[in-house]
């Protein structure tokens, strides 16, 4: 079976000493962020992005994906015991989780969290390897239309399941375009919005704006009060009772379904697959009222989604090269550091590569529950280290991480400017993601966009003309039709309003 | 209750931008849909952010809405101000004045600053970062470098 031997080579890059080593560091630096409030995934990946420059690709794409989904495990033990979201996807299990851990039975719950992720870790990984194959050879025929198709059909995605006002997400994303064009235009030479201001001929750069929209804004949300937080939860037994193993299996069953699913949609990923499955668990309860004082279903369902959800959001990176959230748009930073361009030939130019990653991450997931719950101890003194001490070293790795991109000093200035911006943001109550996805897309729409205009002699009809763009099209068309439509924006709105 | 609520200001906020990009991109070459200039795919986002950002800051006088929260002024600046402060001091005075800083000026931003703390802290971490990034990643920038002062010999 092909599948198999895949798998296989696969296992055997991932298990080499130094990928095992950068899976495990991946996973630890996951955990400890994950842990951590106010340090999220998206700021981390971007601190270390040039110290990946330093790493063969392989074990940086290893590390770098370890910590995104070690994140997710991380942030359900910070939820559980002190009522914090340690993880924004982890805002829901605090409902619950916390619940269980004021009854004492924080050790069953961490051991649930853990073990659900464990097993929507494992059939995530499975659905990649099997998913990636067919799409990836679909994509091998796309041309100019079917990504620029493709690519609408992504910031779509991202601006309807945005939180929030939909038509503020789609200005998001428009104004996130509006951003992109900024440097020199690739088909003329032409310098647009740069002010003969030389540093921004290359344009602004990705990482910049996402730290300082997404680092530095998150600092100062959290410096506007001051913090209260105590761990008083006994951790107790990790042995989830029969009664909770009971009830658990089935919600990490339909949670993994679920994020499983919403990870491969544009703008999913982790934290829309968490509040989903919290949100069908509830519906689906014979006794939806003891949710919220308790339920073992509401850590069970929302913590292996959020794993699930991290997992498979990687399909359309690897597969077709386009990010479906930031984080990933952070992966293809990665990647192009190190001269891969992410896309469907990834997967046949680079088999070790694709594969190694694909089986990194169930070796990850099995070093993550031995990391998380034997040694939650250390994970749980950790969290006595106040915010005031542990933000102004955020502030200095994001400072070192932007300048260590380009060794460029205005992009500094930019990731400050882009805080401002963030906060400012935040407060108006636009939500960011969109903006950074579109960044990202913008140059590469544009440039098919022109192309396919050019080949079909400024035909626009080429779009929907060719089979695979005008079906991709169309799904975008779709799933604008059904979020307007009150019956689904009314379930997409109470999926967020949970917490 | 002013009507200067959330959707209103952000409404506007898109506007200007549309609109300050519109009017900078006004001599680009437009082109043709078949062979596009370097402005028509400006000059097409710039109006759709400006008539957007009209529907939404509409939407906002009509129906009304939430009033934003306001902006706390002192991490706000200080946060701002002490990553800026990286920005000018690494690529002049390198990275050891850099580091302090950002971390001392954040610090001060934070509701609960201690001076003792702080110090420390500013002290401890940018010894952990010149150890991480100078020697441990061979990051290229000076330690720190006095030659803009005047004063040479000084480069580590």
């Amino acid at each position: 079976m092909e599948l198999l031997g895949n798998l296989l080579l696969g296992f055997e890059v991932a298990l080499t000493p130094q990928n095992l080593l950068f899976c495990f560091i991946g996973a630890l630096v996951g955990t400890l962020i994950g842990v951590l409030p106010g340090l999220g995934p998206l700021a981390t990946l971007s601190m270390l992005l040039p110290v990946t420059f330093y790493l063969p690709p392989i074990s940086a794409l290893i590390m770098l994906s370890g910590i995104y989904y070690g994140a997710q495990y991380g942030g359900s033990t910070t939820a559980i015991l002190v009522n914090l979201p340690g993880e924004s996807s982890s805002v829901v299990t605090c409902l619950d989780g916390y619940q269980m851990a004021r009854k004492g039975r924080a050790g069953a719950a961490l051991a649930i969290a853990a073990l659900g992720s464990l097993f929507a870790g494992t059939v995530a990984t499975l659905i990649i390897a099997v998913a990636s194959p067919a799409l990836g050879a679909m994509a091998l025929q796309f041309l100019a239309p079917e990504y620029f198709s493709l690519m609408v059909l992504g910031l779509v995605g991202s601006i309807v399941l945005a939180r929030g006002s939909m038509l503020k997400a789609l200005a998001m994303a428009i104004l996130g375009l509006v951003i992109g064009l900024i440097g020199t235009d690739v088909n003329s030479g032409f310098q647009r919005f740069t002010f003969g201001i030389p540093e921004l001929s290359d344009g602004i750069g990705f990482v910049p704006v996402a730290m300082g929209l997404f680092g530095i804004t998150e600092i100062l949300i959290n410096l506007e009060r001051k913090e209260s937080r105590s761990v008083g939860a006994v951790i107790g037994s990790l042995m989830p009772t029969r009664e909770e193993f009971r009830q658990a299996f089935p919600a990490v069953l339909r949670g993994t379904a679920v994020g499983s699913i919403l990870g491969v949609l544009p703008g999913g990923g982790a934290l829309l697959s968490s509040f989903a499955a919290y949100a069908l668990e509830k519906k689906i309860a014979k006794d939806p009222s003891r949710f919220g004082h308790g339920a073992v279903e509401g850590v069970a369902g929302p913590e292996s989604a959020n794993n699930a959800g991290a997992q498979t959001s990687f399909i359309p990176l690897l597969t077709l090269g386009i990010p479906s959230n930031p984080v990933m748009a952070i992966m293809v930073g990665a990647m192009m550091i190190h001269g891969i361009q992410p896309g469907p030939q990834v997967m046949t130019e680079q088999p070790k590569l694709f594969w190694g990653i694909i089986a990194s991450m169930w070796v990850g997931n099995f070093m993550l529950v031995i990391i998380n719950l034997p040694l939650v101890g250390i994970w749980v003194r950790l969290l006595m280290v106040p915010y005031r001490m542990l933000y102004p070293a955020i502030l200095l790795l994001c400072a070192i991480g932007v300048y260590g991109v380009n060794n460029s000093w205005v992009e500094v200035a930019i990731t400050a400017g882009f805080g401002v911006v963030g906060y400012i943001f935040y407060k108006l109550g636009c939500e960011p993601a969109p903006l950074v996805l579109a960044l990202v897309l913008g140059p590469l729409m544009e440039e098919n966009l022109r192309r396919a205009l050019l080949i079909s002699r400024g035909d626009p009809t080429v779009f929907v003309q060719r089979p695979i763009s005008g079906v991709l099209l169309l799904m975008a068309a779709l799933l604008v039709i059904a979020f307007v439509m009150p019956a689904l924006r009314g379930t997409r709105d109470e999926a967020f309003k949970e917490a | 209750m002013s009507v200067l609520n959330k959707d209103v200001l952000s409404g506007a906020f898109f506007v200007l931008v549309g609109g300050a990009g519109l009017w900078l991109g006004n001599d680009y070459a437009m082109g043709t849909a078949f062979r596009m200039g370097p402005g028509y795919f400006p000059r097409v986002l710039c109006g759709m952010l400006v008539a957007i950002g009209f529907i939404v800051a509409a939407k906002g006088v009509i129906a009304g809405g939430e009033q934003p929260e306001g902006l706390h002024w002192k991490p706000m600046i200080l946060i701002t101000v002490a990553v800026l402060a990286f920005a000018g001091l690494i690529t002049t005075l390198g990275l050891l004045p850099a580091a302090a800083a950002v971390v001392l000026l954040g610090a001060v931003g934070g509701p609960e600053f201690k001076v003792g703390e702080g110090l420390l802290l500013a002290v401890l971490l940018s010894a952990a970062a010149i150890g991480i990034f100078k020697f441990g990643l061979n990051m290229t920038m000076p330690i720190l470098d006095l030659s803009i002062l005047g004063i040479s010999g000084m480069r580590l």
